[in-house]
């Protein structure tokens, strides 16, 4: 258990680094990408040319599309759910070649984190209103500063929502909303 | 022969480059009684790379709207090896891998 928890340790201070060195890495050996059209594979079908660069990279690479969901705020591209049946680091170096070609979003601004803020205060009003008792919220300024840093504060903060059943998920998703939180 | 990979990697990687992509990640080996399903919760922003417990298959998981999202995603019967990286940034301490009956 020690040792697994040293491991898990060394693992988190290896991580940065190697994935700094990720396109370094992926340049010079991704030229083995497949010069032939993959192999079919079972999944949602949309035209290539409906698909953004990166999605477009990754099923060119054998990736197969999972979930197609609509964007969180109106305007925003879809949302994308693929899965890679290869080995992990293959498959990794595929991700990060591919993510490449996306286009970042920008930040979000304060007004648009506080909107958000403001959403899922009142889903912790909802999941309280169920009989829980998550953790209560921040300050608006706290959620801003841990929005911008290692995580904000959400409203199922203090529930072990790993433990809940089917039945209980599905409850709170259709009364109380909880965008952010989603199981596959 | 994996950790003679990571150490490879790493010392390329502080030779030769600076932090360019802000991938994070963190893996570990769940395991289960058979057959009782491993899981993975997942909190990140934007985009992450998922292999669930004991899986063969790396899930993908394209937000692009730089916003913080919470997943769970089932991995096999008896768990197994399982890692998340997510860019650019995954919150460590809501990330982590449980055991749990189907349904």
């Amino acid at each position: 258990m020690a040792a697994a928890r040293l491991l898990r340790g060394l693992r988190r201070l290896l991580w940065m680094p190697i994935w700094a060195a990720a396109p370094l890495l992926a340049a010079c050996s991704l030229i083995a990408a497949p010069s032939s059209s993959p192999s079919p594979s079972p999944g949602i079908s949309v035209p290539a040319e409906q698909l953004p660069p990166d999605i477009r990279c990754l099923v060119e690479h054998g990736a197969r599309i999972v979930e197609v969901k609509p964007p969180l705020v109106p305007g925003d591209p879809p949302r994308y759910e693929l899965a890679l049946d290869l080995p992990f680091e293959e498959a990794r170096r595929i991700s990060d070649e591919c993510q490449k070609l996306a286009s970042p979003h920008p930040p979000l601004s304060d007004a648009e984190i506080r909107a958000i803020y403001e959403r899922w205060v009142a889903e912790y009003e909802c999941l309280v209103g169920l009989g829980y008792q998550p953790v209560p919220p921040p300050s608006v300024e706290a959620f801003i500063a841990g929005w911008r840093g290692s995580g904000p504060w959400m409203p199922t903060d203090g529930i072990d929502v790993g433990d809940w059943s089917d039945a209980q998920y599905q409850e709170a998703k259709e009364r109380c909303g909880l965008e952010f939180y989603e199981r596959d | 022969m994996r950790s003679a990979r990571i150490i490879a990697a790493l010392a390329l990687a502080l030779a030769l480059v600076g932090p360019v992509l802000a991938w994070q990640g963190e893996g570990g080996t769940q395991s289960c009684t058979y057959p009782i399903l491993g899981y993975v919760h997942f909190r990140y922003n934007d985009i992450a790379d998922v292999l669930p417990p004991g899986s063969s298959v790396l899930y993908l998981y394209r937000e692009n709207d730089a916003q913080w999202h919470t997943h769970e995603r089932n991995g096999a019967a008896g768990g197994g090896y399982w890692e998340v990286v997510a860019d650019p940034a995954l919150d460590f301490a809501n990330t982590y891998a449980g055991c749990r009956r189907y349904g």
